[in-house]
Order: structure tokens, then C-alpha cells, then sequence
């Protein structure tokens, strides 16, 4: 816990230095774009500018471009038509028909969009070379994409998938619909320089590493879905947090990503905190436990036997790790994942004298040796400081905990190699995209990120995935995420909200959730 | 001064194919780029093409002979992470942003931690020589993460009177250069505050003041131009501080430069920028060395005479 | 001792250097009494640490800041008095009025600037000269004999030999045709022919100038060869001074004999410690009455009290109770 105590000398001191500075009247300066929404983000990721070549991190910028078939409606997540109006489902979820808005005009003067320009987008991005997120999966369950005339798309699938619409084809997700006579006209190279989509905005200026500039397009008078009062969104990469911080407090920024310790500060200061609720969630996962692999499974383990899984659960005080670290912006969790269908499955109480029953019932009354290795990211600048905590937890219960800091990438190399079997490791997990996919990726062998699998667990999904019928389909889910928590399959701890630090230039912001920041549906403040 | 330039450049041949053994070897001693490239339910075989497709599949040493046969046509390969562009494309949309910032900081180090030191050395023991000596320490101290946030702090936030971070305007610069210069300017204080007192005691001082000089003359020529022999010794230090500096404040201050490109290609394991930038910044070293050692032979006339 | 008739160009009255400002600061020079005439040479002599050259130095007040500060008496040059001078004043009367040749010609000349760069500095403040810089720089090397003076110019200090440099310094120190030079051991550092040539070449130059000299040494054989009086100096005090033959053929202090003695001939220059046991006192040591009595032969009683300046014969002063009174024999 020193680091905790290292961070609040040092934000002591720098009030403190702050503080003898003489206070002026803050007049707006040069430096501060007065009329234009900016927008402080920790990361541009690949500052590419098509769909299919890097992360969904860049939605941030992208999404006021590119529009999506479907969009989920803020507050209560119900799927709503996008570019396409209306869709349907075949009985056996192998045919979805998209019906597409009349009259939607790309920027640049690209035309209409049409079935052709969703064909192609949807080709496109799951081409052997797209760099996109869920490519892969995608790549396997897409048979064909039909375009029966201009307004019609019919996509095929190998596989059925219930939830396309929403998943996949959704705006959480990362088929932007390009213009397919832009990349006619210009040839694919030339064509990523620019993103041209249908959005209210396109691209004004890109300073690499530095600023991405949109404005409003004035070809489109009364844009299809929203009405942005802002001519410009200026984004900045700005990855230092006390930095985004200072931002927001000199009006040089209107919105950005801020840690739960400068909840506090940034409340003081006169600005509003918006929070995008339960986006994520820090989880202790533990390695080689994919039963169902050759190579990710270890029955040493101390933590290979159900018991031990438990009480480590038991062992911690989520609730407290949530006040500490998170300012209360979190709850306690009972998966590894943000699953609404989940919110009823009981999380672990805090109970450290049924952890240690559990461990003598498993055969380790004496405790044992277990390795914590963890690293930051964005969100999950907290993780080290998790592991710290729940060393001491596990402590308590006569485990005892080494904390081996490392960086994201080589751990991740070593869970993809198999390599990861023998020690636990703080992480996050976010949204699934959609439950089938969300499931088969985090929890079936066949998944190079899987966590945790049994072959009674890929049974139950294997049941989940074929299940046409709704209501039974809810029902399996849920039991999977009853299976999970009970198999204690991580050490869950809490779904984490994502704050956001807003200006009072800015009248509303409604984050829909991770991945959905709706940007250019920002209202100025009155 | 041929000599030199010739000697020099072979050395940098050397010091360049050494750079790209170590920077490819170590870069992949821990993880490579598919893990962070594989999306979410990505499979084995997804896993097996990508590797293939990123050409790291082959064995380590056919990738590097690859590597430096390309390399030797100017070809560093293409971002893993970023999107596919040419790597050196990345970084020479980066070099202005870091170069311009290193040059004005140092320009500012070299003109305000000459003052000072000349300043402390002559009113020895004086006030100025004692502020001169508490920025020598605080500046060698204080870590740059932490000045650059408390500038941030009180010029920016409390006072408004400049930006807190970017890139574009003048006044962007003040902040990171102050704070990329603090360092290097208590090191020009110190050095230029000693040299000067040693010049002053010299015999060559009492000549030039034997001669009826004015102290003005005596000062700003005779000692000075001898108190800057050792300074220019340590320029090519001081870049180097500069450059190593710049990934902290590249972050800090939201600066485009290639500090935060070297840090972020690291983590993204993008090895092709990884290592274009690492040979990019060892040509900078070798090319701020070298003129230093031309300043040098230009600035000392015994050096000439030796070659 | 001097034609009360003849004013003196320098007339040092009472001057003491002090390590601080206070009178009870120790003392690197005390009491200095001296006067040098108009063309007239003056030799200083004594040992390293005697205070020779901090005498020297206050004469142009290039003490370092500290010594000068501690700086008290009177330095009367053509009627004005050096040690209540300005910056201003200071800056007038050094190179044109009074000049100096440093002991070291290694670092006498800055390393960075070539010859002429360093003597043109100088010319162009002798505004009274006619003739342009670079015939002037050229004629004041060709004054002290340096050849192909035009490329010498260029040159920069390490491309020059030890003897040539003394000889640039010099010039340098020329330049302005000033009326008393300080000469600071100008030839210690330089092997003995050149030496000599050296002492030549001055000797030369004052007279055509008829400036006077000031010249320090410990080396009483050059003492012979360039000066007209001479003053000796032990631990800050001046204890003997007159005209050189008389001191030569009649030293009356001990120590001015033991460093006679410590010459084998008059033309050989011998190296720095003349022969005479113990050492001299630091500064901060010394002792109580005569500052030689420790080492002296023949010290007595009385000799813990400090004895006054006396005049013994006609300009002839000597510092000691007992003054040595037989001649010296021939060397």
C-alpha cells in the first residue's frame, strides 16, 4: 500500500506548489479552441482510419464518421434501427436481411449508401488482412453477403448467431460502413489516408500523435440520426491522466478519461464527473485452467481444485477494495465479465473463515505459494494496486502471495502460448459483443484468450449457441454464469464504471457504454 | 577535419550494425506482436497465419538478415501495429515535433545556464551565485515527471498563462522545454560556474587585464571562450540526456515525438518501428557527436593542430 | 635616499595586504615602503612566499577579490593614489600607465585567440598611435625581435616556442608605451640562453621607452645584470634596500647575505631555494619580532622585538638589530 501512499504526498505537494501561484481570473486563451468540443483521449491506438485496420479503441474518433447498421438506445440498451431500418432473422439464425435507409449520402460526395457499400464493408473487414477485433470470429461464422437490390443486404451464416443485429453488425462493434466508390475512385491505399462515411463529421486535420480534428459537413443539412451543435470535435491524445486533469481545469479540454483518485480533485474544481457505468471489470484470473486444452491446463496447481478457487474468493473484501480504490465507483462483482443477464447470480460474501475451512477441506490448511503478476492498462491503472490488496487478503488465509509486476503484451504472449500455467494474473474483462461470442471466446479451448474451460462448460455453451428458443436461450445463459461463479472460475471483484471528467461548456453526454461514446451527440451548456 | 568526418562515419557504420543486432535481438526477448493483434475469439490457426504473415515464423537470424538486406535499401519494414504504414514514415512525421523541442531546450539550457554561470562565478558567493547553485541542485534532483506536472500546475491551471500540453503554437513549448532543460541547465550552470572560476584565476586573465581591458572584455571573451571547451565536451551528453528525457516529457506534455513513438512501438512489440527508431535516435547520437567534435575543433585551435 | 628635488613616479607608502579587512587579519605584505623613479630599474628579491608578487599584483590591483579588499596604505602614481582608484580609473591606468609581464608565459596567452587577435586588443585602446592595426601588431613583434612577424599573427599560442611566447607576452605588455613596468620573474620558465636574450631584449626596449621597472625575481644574478637599486624581501616585509653595487659588495642583513651566498657567481642563474636552513613562515606562522630570527646565525634577545627600518649609509636602508658590518669577500 505505500504506492498509494507515495501518490497522495505527491498530489499534497503539488497543490501545495499550486497553491503559492497567485490565482487569475481565467481569461480564455489562444490555446483553448473556445468553440470547439475537444476531447482528451489517453490513446489514438493505430490512428488509422478505416474500419478494418486496428482497434476498437479508435471508435473514440471514428464513430462520429462511420455509422453502423444498429445502434443499442442509451439507459436502456434496447437494439435500434442504424443504417438499416428494419432486419430479420431466418427460424434457424443462419439469414439475417438487413433493410437499409433510403437517401443516407456519404461524405465527400461519395453518393448514397447502398447495399453495395455494406457488402463491401462487411467483405472487407473480414478479409484475411483485417487488422479488426472480432475479424476472426466473423471471418468463420460470414458464408456470404447478398445484395438482391440497393436497399437489401442478406447475410448468410455458417453457423446460426441469434444476435447479429446487436452483436456483430451493432455499434459496440466495428463494422463502419465505408463507401465502396471512395475506394473504387482512390485504390485501397490511398483511400485509408481519409475515412469518408456517413456520419454527421468527417475529417478536417490529423497531426500524428497529436490531434485528430472533425467537422461538421456541410453537404448534409439535417443529418438522419443526430444533431450536433458543435462545428468542430477536436481530439487530443493526451496520455498522461494529471495532464487530461490539468486540461479540463483550464478549459483545454471538455471531456476526458480520469482515474477514480482524481474523482475528487476534479469535483473541486467546479467540473462534472459522467461515468460510464460497469464497463469493465478487474478480475484475478488464474492460469492453466483450460481443462479442455492439451497445453493450458496444470493439475498441480494448488488452484486447479475447486475449494482452494473458492476461497480465495471468500478470502477477499471486495466491497473495501471498491472503496479504496475505485471511490465507490464500482460493484462488487460475480463474473469476469459486465453481463447484464448475470446481475442476479449471488457474487462471493467476504467471509475469511470459510476461506480457510475451504483450504483445509482441499487439503491446504498450511496455505501455500501463489505468484500475482500484473501490469497497468487503460482502464486499469488500479490493477497493480489490486494485486497488492488482494495479496494481503490472501495473507490473511495463510496464502501467501508473491506480486511480480510485468507488461500487458509479454503476459499476453504468454497466455497465447500456453506458457501461462502456473501463476494468476490481475486483468479486466470487458462487454461481451454478443453472449455466444463472448462465451466461445473467454471459455472454450478452441480460443487462444481462453481463461477457463471444462468440458462441462463447453457443452453448456455448444447448448447456448444452438438454442432458438429466447426465453430457454436466457435461461442457459444464465446458468452459465451461475456455473462460472460457482466453479469460482477467477477471483471476481468488482464491475468498474469508466469516469469522465466534463467541462461546463458541455450541457449533456450520454455514454451509451464501452465502445458507444456518442460524441457528436453532445449539447452545449446553456 | 576530413579525418575526422571519415573516421567517424565508419565508427557510426559500426555502432549502427552493432544497434541493430542488440535493439532485434532484445526486442523479441519478450513476446512479439500476434498476442496484441489476435482479437477476441481468435483461434489457434488464426494465431499460426498471423505469425506466419508477420514473417516471424522463420527463424530469428533469417529474420534479421532480412531485416538488415531491406534496411540497407531504406526499407524498415511496416508497422505491425499502427495500421501497416512504412515505419520510417511514422517516425519522420514524429522527428520535427522531438527535434524542434530538443533544439529550443537546449538552445535555452545553453544561453540561460551560460548567464548563470558566468554570472555565479563572478559575483562568487553572491545571491546570484547561490540561485545559481539551488537551481544546479534542484534541477539535478527533482525528477522530470514530477517538475513537469508542477509547472503544469502553476503556470497553466493556476496562473493561465500558458498551455498546459500540445504541439503547434509557441507557446506550447515553454513548459516542455523548461522541463526537458532543467536537468541539462543546472549540469551547463555547474560546469560553466567552475570553468569560469578557474579561467578567472588564470594567468591569461591577468594578461587580458594587464592590458588596460575592459571587465566586460575580460569576462564574455577571454574567460568564457575557455569555460566553454568543457560545455561543448558534454553537448553531445547533454542530447543525449535530452532524447532519453523526451519519452517522459513526450508524455507529460501530449508531444507527437518520437520518445512516445519509441515507448509505445515497445510495448505494441511493433518491431519494425521499434527498431527503425532505435537506429533513427543512435544516428542522432552519432550525428550530434560528430559535430560536436567539429564544434570542438573549431572552438579549441589546440585541437587543429592534433587532428 | 632619492633627490628630495626628483619626485618618484611610484611612491608605495605603508602598504599591507591583509587576508581580510580588518587590521589584526594576518598579513601577506605589511608596512611596504618604496619608491621608483622615473627610468629607473628596482629589483625585488626574496623567496617564494616572501610576498613579492602580491606586491606586484597590488600595484595594478589584480589581487584576487578577496586580497584586494584587504588592500590598505597608499600607492601614489604621478600624484594619484592607486588604491582609492575606480574600476574606471583602474582600467586607464593598467596597460597605458603601469603594465606587467606575468611569470608564466605557458598561460600568459589565452589559448583560444591567435597573437594577433590578443596584441591587436590592446592596440586599439592606445588611441594616441597612428598607423593601422595590423602595421602596429606587426611592428610591435618585429620591437621584440620575433621573425616573419606577418604569419606569426595567425598563429595561435601552443604553435609558438616557450621563448617566443615570453617575447609575445612582452610585446603585448609594451603595446601601449606605458611608464612603469612590472616584471614578474618574466624568465624563470625559460632555459638559460634565452633567459638571457630576454633580459637583453627588455633592457633593450627600457631604455629606448625610458620607462621604469619594477623587477621581480629571486634571482639576484639577473638582479645584477638589470637593476639600478634593489629591495629585499622576507615574509612580507621589505628588510633591506639599496643601491645594488652597495648591497652586492655590503649586504647588511643576515638574510640578504645568506642569499647572496647562495649564488655561486654572478652570470649563472641558479635554480629556485637558495641555501639557507629551515623554511620560510607561512603567512599565518609568523613569528614574534625580526621574521628571520629563527634562521638567522647570529640571533639574539633583542631580536624577539621587531626591528625598525634604519638607514645605514646613504640609501642604504636595512630592517635587523645587529646589521652585518664587514664586506663581503669576492665570489
Amino acid at each position: 500500500m505505500t504506492k498509494l501512499m507515495n501518490r497522495h504526498v505527491h498530489r499534497t505537494a503539488v497543490s501545495l506548489l499550486a497553491g503559492v501561484a497567485l490565482t487569475l481570473s481565467p481569461i480564455m486563451p489562444a490555446w483553448a479552441q473556445a468553440d470547439d468540443l475537444i476531447i482528451a483521449l489517453s490513446t489514438f491506438s493505430e490512428e488509422t482510419m478505416t474500419p478494418w485496420s486496428g482497434s476498437g479503441q479508435r471508435k473514440t474518433y471514428l464513430d462520429v464518421v462511420y455509422e453502423y447498421l444498429t445502434y443499442a438506445e442509451p439507459g436502456t440498451l434496447k437494439t435500434i434501427p442504424g443504417l438499416a431500418e428494419s432486419w430479420e432473422m431466418s427460424p434457424d439464425g443462419k439469414a439475417w436481411t438487413f433493410h437499409l435507409r433510403h437517401g443516407v449520402q456519404f461524405s465527400g460526395g461519395y453518393g448514397e449508401m447502398t447495399s453495395a457499400d455494406v457488402a463491401y464493408s462487411i467483405e472487407r473487414l473480414i478479409r484475411d488482412d483485417s487488422r479488426a477485433g472480432p475479424s476472426s470470429p466473423m471471418r468463420r461464422l460470414i458464408a456470404s453477403v447478398e445484395t438482391p437490390d440497393d436497399y437489401t443486404v442478406v447475410v448468410k451464416l455458417h453457423f446460426p448467431d441469434f444476435e447479429l443485429a446487436q452483436g456483430y453488425f451493432g455499434a459496440a462493434q466495428q463494422l463502419g460502413i465505408v463507401s465502396k466508390a471512395y475506394f473504387d475512385a482512390l485504390g485501397e491505399t490511398d483511400a485509408e489516408a481519409k475515412p469518408i462515411g456517413t456520419g454527421a463529421y468527417e475529417l478536417a486535420s490529423i497531426n500524428p500523435g497529436s490531434e485528430i480534428v472533425m467537422t461538421l459537413r456541410d453537404d448534409v443539412a439535417d443529418h438522419w440520426r443526430v444533431h450536433p451543435e458543435f462545428e468542430n470535435i477536436v481530439f487530443k491524445v493526451v496520455p498522461e491522466e494529471s495532464t487530461r486533469v490539468a486540461m479540463l481545469r483550464t478549459g483545454e479540454a471538455d471531456i476526458a478519461p480520469i482515474g477514480f483518485d482524481s474523482i475528487p480533485t476534479v469535483k473541486e474544481a467546479g467540473l462534472t464527473v459522467v461515468s460510464a457505468e460497469a464497463t469493465w471489470s478487474p478480475v484475478v484470473r488464474f492460469g492453466g485452467l483450460v481443462e479442455t486444452s492439451d497445453n493450458r491446463y496444470n493439475a498441480d496447481n494448488p488452484w486447479a481444485k475447486r475449494e482452494v478457487r473458492q476461497a480465495l474468493n471468500y478470502a477477499v473484501d471486495k466491497q473495501l477494495i471498491i472503496d479504496e480504490l475505485f471511490h465507490g465507483e464500482a460493484t462488487v462483482a460475480s463474473s469476469d465479465t459486465p453481463v447484464p443477464a448475470w446481475s442476479d447470480v449471488e457474487p462471493y460474501p467476504y467471509d475469511p473463515d470459510k476461506a480457510r475451512e475451504l483450504l483445509k477441506e482441499a487439503g491446504y490448511e498450511n496455505g501455500f505459494d501463489i505468484t500475482i503478476k500484473t501490469f497497468t492498462t487503460a482502464p486499469g491503472a488500479e490493477l497493480p494496486l489490486m494485486a497488492e490488496a488482494v495479496a494481503l487478503f490472501w495473507q490473511d488465509i495463510g496464502v501467501n502471495a508473491t506480486i511480480e509486476p510485468v507488461d500487458w503484451p509479454s503476459l499476453r504472449s504468454d497466455w497465447t502460448e500456453g506458457r501461462a500455467n502456473d501463476y494468476v494474473w490481475t486483468h479486466r474483462g470487458f462487454p461481451f459483443s454478443s453472449a455466444a461470442n463472448g462465451l466461445e471466446a473467454g471459455f472454450m479451448a478452441a480460443s487462444v484468450f481462453a481463461a477457463y474451460s471444462t468440458p462441462e462448460l463447453e457443452t453448456m455453451i455448444n447448448d447456448f449457441s444452438n438454442e432458438q428458443d429466447l426465453v430457454e436461450r436466457e435461461a442457459k445463459f444464465t446458468a452459465i454464469g451461475q456455473y462460472l461463479r460457482d466453479e469460482a472460475a477467477a477471483v471476481f471483484i468488482a464491475l468498474a464504471n469508466e469516469p469522465y471528467g466534463i467541462s461546463d461548456k458541455v450541457g449533456e453526454w450520454k455514454i451509451t457504454t464501452a465502445y458507444m461514446w456518442n460524441f457528436d451527440q453532445v449539447t452545449r451548456a446553456k | 577535419m576530413f579525418k575526422i568526418v571519415a573516421a567517424r562515419t565508419v565508427e557510426a557504420l559500426i555502432a549502427l550494425l552493432l544497434m541493430s543486432i542488440v535493439i532485434f535481438f532484445l526486442s523479441r526477448l519478450t513476446g512479439d506482436p500476434v498476442a496484441l493483434l489476435l482479437g477476441d475469439g481468435a483461434t489457434e490457426a488464426d494465431k499460426i497465419k498471423l505469425t506466419r504473415d508477420l514473417g516471424l515464423d522463420q527463424p530469428i537470424v533469417i529474420q534479421y538478415l532480412t531485416f538488415l538486406g531491406k534496411a540497407l535499401t531504406g526499407d524498415f519494414g511496416r508497422s505491425v501495429a499502427a495500421g501497416n504504414q512504412p515505419a520510417l514514415q511514422l517516425i519522420m512525421a514524429r522527428l520535427p515535433a522531438s527535434l524542434s523541442l530538443a533544439g529550443v531546450a537546449l538552445a535555452f539550457t545553453m544561453v540561460v545556464g551560460i548567464l548563470f554561470g558566468v554570472m555565479a562565478a563572478v559575483r562568487h558567493n553572491s545571491a546570484v551565485d547561490i540561485a545559481a547553485r539551488l537551481i544546479a541542485l534542484v534541477g539535478q534532483s527533482v525528477p522530470s515527471f514530477w517538475l513537469g506536472i508542477v509547472l503544469m500546475y502553476v503556470f497553466a491551471v493556476q496562473l493561465g498563462w500558458l498551455p498546459t500540453s500540445g504541439y503547434g503554437r509557441w507557446e506550447h513549448y515553454v513548459l516542455p522545454a523548461a522541463t526537458l532543460g532543467l536537468f541539462t541547465l543546472a549540469a551547463i550552470t555547474r560546469l560553466v560556474r567552475s570553468s569560469m572560476l578557474e579561467a578567472l584565476g588564470s594567468e591569461y586573465i591577468k594578461l587580458a587585464r594587464v592590458k588596460g581591458l575592459s571587465e566586460s572584455v575580460v569576462i564574455w571573451k577571454h574567460a568564457l571562450a575557455n569555460s566553454l571547451i568543457p560545455v561543448v565536451t558534454f553537448m553531445g551528453t547533454f542530447f543525449a540526456v535530452m532524447i532519453t528525457g523526451a519519452v517522459i516529457v513526450e508524455t507529460v506534455f501530449s508531444w507527437p515525438g518520437i520518445g512516445r513513438l519509441a515507448y509505445e512501438s515497445i510495448l505494441a512489440r511493433d518491431f519494425p518501428v521499434v527498431q527503425a527508431v532505435v537506429l533513427v535516435i543512435t544516428s542522432l547520437f552519432i550525428i550530434a557527436n560528430l559535430l560536436v567534435d567539429i564544434l570542438y575543433v573549431v572552438i579549441d585551435p589546440r585541437m587543429r593542430s592534433r587532428g | 635616499m632619492t633627490t628630495p628635488t626628483d619626485p618618484p613616479l611610484l611612491d608605495i607608502r605603508n602598504l599591507s595586504v591583509r587576508l581580510g579587512e580588518g587590521a589584526a587579519s594576518p598579513a601577506l605584505i605589511e608596512n611596504i615602503n618604496l619608491r621608483i623613479r622615473a627610468g629607473e630599474t628596482v629589483g625585488l628579491v626574496g623567496e617564494s612566499g616572501s610576498g613579492k608578487t602580491t606586491l606586484g599584483m597590488s600595484l595594478m590591483r589584480l589581487l584576487p577579490p578577496l586580497l584586494d579588499r584587504g588592500l590598505s596604505g597608499q600607492i601614489h602614481y604621478d600624484g594619484d593614489d592607486i588604491v582609492q582608484m575606480d574600476r574606471a580609473e583602474l582600467t586607464r591606468l593598467r596597460g597605458g600607465e603601469i603594465s606587467m609581464i606575468l611569470q608564466d608565459p605557458m598561460a600568459s596567452l589565452n589559448p583560444i585567440f591567435t597573437i594577433g587577435n590578443q596584441l591587436k586588443e590592446g592596440l586599439r585602446l592606445h588611441a594616441t598611435a597612428s598607423g593601422s592595426l595590423e602595421d602596429r601588431a606587426i611592428a610591435a613583434l618585429e620591437s621584440v625581435r620575433i621573425p616573419s612577424p606577418e604569419a606569426r599573427l595567425q598563429n595561435h599560442p601552443h604553435q609558438m616556442s616557450g621563448g617566443m611566447r615570453q617575447r609575445v607576452v612582452g610585446a603585448i605588455s609594451l603595446t601601449r608605451a606605458p611608464r612603469l613596468l612590472v616584471a614578474d620573474e618574466p624568465t624563470t620558465s625559460l632555459d638559460v640562453t634565452i633567459q638571457y636574450q630576454f633580459l637583453e631584449l627588455l633592457k633593450d626596449l627600457q631604455k629606448r621607452a625610458g620607462m621604469a621597472m619594477l623587477f621581480i625575481t629571486h634571482d639576484f644574478g639577473v638582479v645584477a645584470k638589470m637593476c639600478d637599486r634593489v629591495a629585499v624581501m622576507y615574509a612580507g616585509q621589505i628588510v633591506e634596500e639599496g643601491p645594488v653595487r652597495e648591497i652586492f659588495r655590503r649586504p647588511r642583513h643576515w638574510y640578504t647575505r645568506a642569499l647572496l651566498d647562495s649564488v655561486p657567481t654572478l652570470d649563472q642563474a641558479l635554480d629556485r631555494l637558495p641555501t639557507i636552513p629551515g623554511s620560510p613562515p607561512s603567512v599565518a606562522n609568523r613569528p614574534q619580532g625580526c621574521r628571520f630570527h629563527p634562521r638567522c646565525a647570529n640571533a639574539q634577545a633583542k631580536c624577539m622585538q621587531m626591528p625598525p627600518m634604519a638607514e645605514l649609509a646613504p640609501a642604504h636602508d636595512v630592517r635587523c638589530w645587529f646589521p652585518l658590518q664587514e664586506q663581503r669577500g669576492a665570489a
